[in-house]
């Protein structure tokens, strides 16, 4: 494994004089993300973040592959550290580089010199370098427009560092510099995914998740916490607020109509989550709805289930097929558990006839019938938390 | 409050057994096979574990084969005796009761050979259909595989009628029985059966999960099961689970004491659960006849037994439904399919069992949760 990672911050490089706080909330992110793998040196330098293990046991493997999921790292890189003399790099670049040299057709070099004191300016590296690696690698030829191989050589103060791989990181923006979202968490496909959209913008995340026990068992609990924690390896520790929602569905299956039970009961979680979202400071809710993919997320429906609340709603995926969104949750690892059974029963509250296009004022007439305030107090006072990371 | 009325999934370890199993852990921890008397000090625990599962079986000591659980016992023995039979006879016959590990066993040997694979039917009572089993009666039978006791049901199948009709047509067929829920509980011995081999596993009498056997009759061979170093006369290698058999024994011990006591508990509980169940709910009945007296399996009708389960277990009771309406086991229970009960009928089936650690306090205290959770859960329920 390498001797270090380099990462590339991307759009952070545009956010002008904001830039270095949005750098130190993206090294700490990493800090956080880095502490299961050992001891670290994170540290910044022109738009690049430098990790170095800082004692022998640190796992650069593992350091590798969490840097993946941290926001804000547009591009990583295993690199190689030379001492400051032509030879050295030379050495290094030979040695290490060596596996994707020998399987490698055209390769150029590129060279970077932040350290201007360094004796030899860029394209003399290149070229020097270029030489030693043809007579190296009898395979290669030289192909400065389109090469298989792209050998770096970055000159900093302390050493060269070498490398040839740049790896697409998460991207995005790093979480927390956005402020921070609820997302209403269920057991299901697509608002993992939503979550873990909006935290790549910047946003920390809390998750409100409804749990209506019996009609669902301890173990649809258990799924979504461990969605949250899959969530949590890309956006950092998660606070799950989970909400008894059984006298809820029974109260709105007691006395409204049938084909009003999802939307009604939408209209509950929202305003539920806007009192969780105002204790917790969170200014924004999130869900993981797409337009027209069931029928409480009609068009309508969207605009009476939002009607309970002035709170913003971001809704990610309301622009994307299932299938799109399918693809992202294997991407991040949560289709797996999403897909995971455990909570069909709840299906006991989903009317056989659904009003795919409800109107307001029989929503609210239909409403009257329940102790919605009552309902929605007792809920809050009820809910737990778990912090999930 | 914790009551366990699901005794036919596992048990609670009894403190004899975890006893036997700890002292065969921190102090007689030798390997059997060892010439010193580290050695020997395991042997003789486990010769002693032998002899009182053997005991509680109504078997003799040789007679038994310890294996890690019941499914490798059935496997063992099934696919040692088809692939024996397969050299003169071409039809296995089981029943549309047994469980998944002797079912999956000959579908999968089914595969890779030659031979008919009859399912017995089941009557409504859960009883295997006999006349159907006469139709089938040739000399080429290789094996019948009936279990003893229903899992799920509780119903105690024919098994010795069943194996005699198939030996008298077919002399040199194998018979086996899967004798889990039947062990240490109905007093019968594979003899009292006539069978070849039968199936055990120690975690339904109070030992732990990780040790079963397996009953070979004296005198009749099938090929090695495990190879390896030799053990457990050359059919089933590996180094004895010590603490595992010393549990079973110590178990095996406790239950042949108490074998009347327990039925006798079982049995009332069972009676006043039923019996309250039927008189005070509509719409509920029993599955199966000719039970065992720690099984008892209701169809609730008009709700859905999961949703039954997760009320009662936030009452801290603990039972099985027979089917899972999430799609964990997208199949409703087969054994209650066979049986011709309606989908509606077996996703309200819930299943108690009993152990001697239930007391008649805990059957009453069920009642009433029962009787106040089924019509709460029955008014949202929508077929």
């Amino acid at each position: 494994m390498a001797d270090l990672l380099m990462l590339k911050c991307g759009e952070l490089v545009l956010k002008g004089n904001n830039r270095k706080s949005f750098e130190d909330k993206l090294k700490n992110n990493l800090k956080w993300a880095l502490k299961k793998y050992g001891r670290f040196e994170i540290w910044s330098a022109q738009s690049t973040i430098y990790v170095t293990p800082k004692e022998s046991g640190a796992d650069m493997e593992g350091a590798f592959e969490v840097s993946k999921k941290v926001f804000g790292v547009a591009t990583i890189s295993p690199a190689y550290r030379a001492e400051k003399n032509f030879e050295d790099i030379c050495r290094v670049a030979k040695e290490k580089m060596a596996a994707r040299l020998e399987n490698a057709e055209t390769f150029k070099v590129e060279a970077k010199r932040a350290d201007k004191k360094f004796p030899m300016k860029s394209p003399e590296i290149c070229a020097l370098l270029g030489g030693v690696l043809l007579e190296s690698f009898k395979n290669l030829k030289v192909d400065v427009i389109n090469p298989q191989v792209t050998v770096n050589v970055d000159i900093r103060e302390e050493y060269a560092y070498i490398y040839c791989e740049k790896l697409q990181g998460a991207g995005g923006v790093p979480s927390g510099t956005s402020g921070k979202g609820l997302l209403l968490l269920s057991g299901g496909i697509d608002s993992p995914v939503a979550g873990w959209m909006m935290a790549r913008r910047g946003l920390k995340l809390e998750a409100v998740n409804f749990f209506s026990y019996p009609y669902t068992s301890e173990r649809a609990k258990e799924k979504v916490i461990e969605l949250a924690r899959l969530v949590s390896e890309y956006s950092g520790r998660i606070r799950l607020h989970i909400v008894p929602f059984t006298d809820i569905q029974l109260a709105i299956r007691d006395n409204c109509p049938e084909e009003y039970l999802t939307i009604i009961m939408r209209r509950f979680m929202t305003k539920i989550s806007e009192i969780i979202a105002k204790q917790c400071g969170a200014s924004v809710l999130i869900t993981g709805e797409s337009l027209g993919q069931v029928a409480s997320q009609t068009l309508q429906s969207m605009v009476v289930t939002s009607s309970v609340t002035d709170m913003l709603i971001l809704r990610p995926l309301s622009g994307m097929d299932k299938i799109e969104i399918m693809d992202y949750a294997r991407k991040i690892g949560t289709y797996e558990t999403s897909v995971l059974p455990y909570e069909d029963c709840c299906t006991l509250f989903v009317p056989k006839h659904p009003d795919t296009k409800p109107r307001m004022e029989r929503i609210e007439l239909a409403e009257k019938k329940l102790d919605f305030d009552g309902l929605v107090k007792a809920a809050v006072e009820e809910t737990k938390v778990i912090d999930v990371s | 409050m914790e009551i366990y009325f699901d005794n036919a999934a596992t048990t609670m370890v009894c403190k004899e057994a975890a006893d036997a199993a700890l002292s065969a852990m921190t102090m007689e921890y030798g390997n059997p096979s060892s010439l010193h008397n580290k050695g020997l000090e395991a042997e003789k625990i486990m010769r002693r574990g032998r002899e009182s599962v053997a005991a509680l079986w109504g078997v003799k000591a040789e007679e038994i084969y310890f294996t890690s659980c019941a499914t490798e016992s059935n496997n063992l023995a099934l696919s040692g005796a088809v692939k024996k039979g397969l050299k003169w006879g071409d039809t296995v016959i089981t029943t549309k009761a047994e469980h998944p590990s002797v079912l999956e066993v000959l579908e999968n040997l089914k595969s890779e050979h030659n031979f008919k694979l009859i399912y017995i039917d089941l009557l409504k009572n859960g009883q295997p259909d006999m006349d159907m089993l006469k139709k089938y009666m040739s000399e080429k039978i290789i094996l019948i595989s009936m279990m003893h006791v229903n899992n799920e049901t509780g119903c105690i199948m024919p098994v010795r009628e069943a194996v005699n009709m198939v030996k008298k047509a077919s002399p040199r067929a194998f018979a086996h029985s899967d004798m889990v829920q039947s062990y240490g509980k109905t007093g019968v011995s594979p003899a009292m059966l006539g069978v070849d081999f039968a199936s055990v596993s120690g975690h339904k009498i109070h030992a732990p999960k990780g040790i079963g056997a397996l009953y070979i009759k004296n005198g009749v061979s099938i090929k090695t099961g495990i190879f390896g170093g030799g053990q457990e006369k050359n059919f089933r290698s590996g180094t004895e689970n010590v603490p595992g058999i010393a549990a079973f024994g110590a178990a095996s011990e406790k239950a042949m004491a108490e074998r009347e006591e327990t039925n006798k508990k079982t049995a009332e509980i069972k009676k006043y659960i039923s019996n309250s169940v039927l008189s005070c709910l509509d719409g509920c009945f029993t599955n199966g006849e000719s039970t065992v007296s720690n099984i008892l399996n209701i169809t609730f009708t008009g709700l859905r037994s999961e949703i039954l389960l997760h009320s009662l277990e936030a009452r801290g009771i603990f039972v099985s439904s027979g089917s899972a309406c999430s799609s964990n086991h997208p199949s409703p229970s087969k054994v209650l399919t066979a049986m011709g009960l309606k989908n509606g009928e077996i996703d309200g089936s819930l299943r108690f069992s009993f152990s001697g650690y239930n007391t008649m306090d805990e059957a009453k205290y069920t009642v009433k949760v029962l009787l106040e959770e089924v019509p709460k859960i029955r008014k949202f329920y929508r077929g």
